[in-house]
């Protein structure tokens, strides 16, 4: 719905919020992470189809962030001492630290960037 | 304040009096960093700190050369920098060796040992200096300019990408020491890019067409549009971010 006047103007930058999720296994939330290895999926693919026309398209792969969605995962102080203890940089992520990658992939910042995904989480998925 | 203000901060790019790494210190100083413009000639620094000196006033860029192959000019390079603006911020290892080009079987050893001392080992030195007064303050940024060059093969530029897959796994590594005391360590990963040290790839118009024809942006990169990623990683926007490898390459490494 929303390409065609991108492609019109050949100017356009598409941003998936996708997951680690759809990084690696889950037992407990398999469903949600296809869905997010999906969405990398989704931005490789059309990454190729829209690279033509200057419309980019990336995915942010945010960690574990104190939102009401995520608040089961980190809700509970033991379970949260446990992730924390995972994680590089020692805490869960707030909100405001997604935001910057999203303004790079949608300004002139990111104008060279497309069929990628930014992941942003405290280092948990290296460790 | 906008999440990419470099105000107050001190940067160090290795490799800046062109490029890439000319791009990332002029836009780190246009955030309000306070910059150092280092390469092996001093003269090309210099030029490039008075332009950003002019811009933005005294005092914001500082020249100071150094051969990233000489480990005492590293610790020159830290320690000035440490005495004029008092602090390291944000490093950018950003300055590399790429001496051959040819099937590994065609390498000499001199140039084997040149491109993994410049590009893995002193990116080690530079940051192991560097590290401990970011420690310190329980804040810093530190990004490696490494390549897609070590995401895939090649057989013509081979030693080349191992080192600059060595980056990706020094920053993981690194990510993990450093995280308890939140220094972030981050890799960009270019693509083809409009620079000197590149001019190879994409000199020949031949060679060239065919690379566009294979990068669904159609173009090869500007130096300018490496830069984005490289204030990300700097700034506060990038504060949840260790550990990772932006890539940058128009979309040539997923098509």
């Amino acid at each position: 719905m929303t390409a065609p006047q991108m492609i019109a103007r050949k100017d356009g930058a598409i941003i998936i919020v996708s997951s680690i999720g759809g990084l690696r296994g889950s037992p407990v939330i398999g469903t949600y992470c296809i869905s997010k290895a999906a969405d990398l999926q989704l931005a490789r693919n059309l990454a190729i189809e829209l690279g033509p026309h200057n419309v980019r398209i990336n995915c942010i792969a945010p960690g574990l962030i104190r939102t009401d969605f995520a608040r089961a995962l980190w809700e509970d102080p033991e379970m949260l001492k446990r992730r924390n203890a995972q994680t590089p940089l020692g805490r869960i992520g707030e909100p405001d630290e997604i935001a910057g990658a999203a303004i790079m992939l949608a300004s002139q910042a990111g104008s060279y960037m497309t069929g990628q995904t930014i992941v942003v989480d405290g280092g948990v998925t290296i460790a | 304040m906008s999440l990419f203000d470099l105000t107050g901060k001190v940067a160090v790019v290795t490799g800046s009096s062109r490029g890439i790494g000319r791009a990332i210190v002029e836009r780190m100083a246009e955030q309000g960093a306070k910059v150092v413009v280092s390469s092996r000639n001093l003269e090309p620094c210099q030029e490039v700190a008075a332009a950003i000196n002019q811009k933005f006033g005294d005092g914001r860029a500082l020249a100071l050369a150094a051969n990233i192959s000489a480990k005492e000019h590293l610790q020159r390079l830290v320690d000035e920098t440490l005495r004029a603006f008092g602090r390291i911020d944000v490093l950018v290892c950003n300055a590399a060796s790429n001496p051959h080009y040819g099937p590994m079987h065609t390498i000499t050893d001199d140039q084997l040992r040149k491109i993994l001392d410049n590009n893995i080992v002193s990116n080690h030195w530079l940051i192991t200096m560097t590290a401990p007064q970011m420690i310190a303050r329980k804040d810093g940024a530190i990004i490696i300019v490494s390549s897609i060059g070590g995401l895939r093969g090649s057989p013509v530029i081979g030693t080349y990408c191992i080192s600059k897959a060595a980056d990706l796994q020094l920053a993981r590594n690194l990510a993990i020491e450093l995280g308890p005391h939140n220094v972030r360590i981050n890799c960009i990963a270019p693509g083809l890019i409009r620079t000197d040290f590149a001019r190879a790839l994409w000199e020949d118009p031949e060679m060239l067409k065919r690379r566009n024809a294979q990068t669904p942006l159609g173009r090869i990169g500007e130096p300018d549009e490496i830069a984005g990623a490289a204030i990300m990683l700097a700034s506060q926007a990038g504060s949840y971010m260790t550990g990772q490898t932006i890539v940058v390459d128009g979309g040539v490494t997923i098509a």
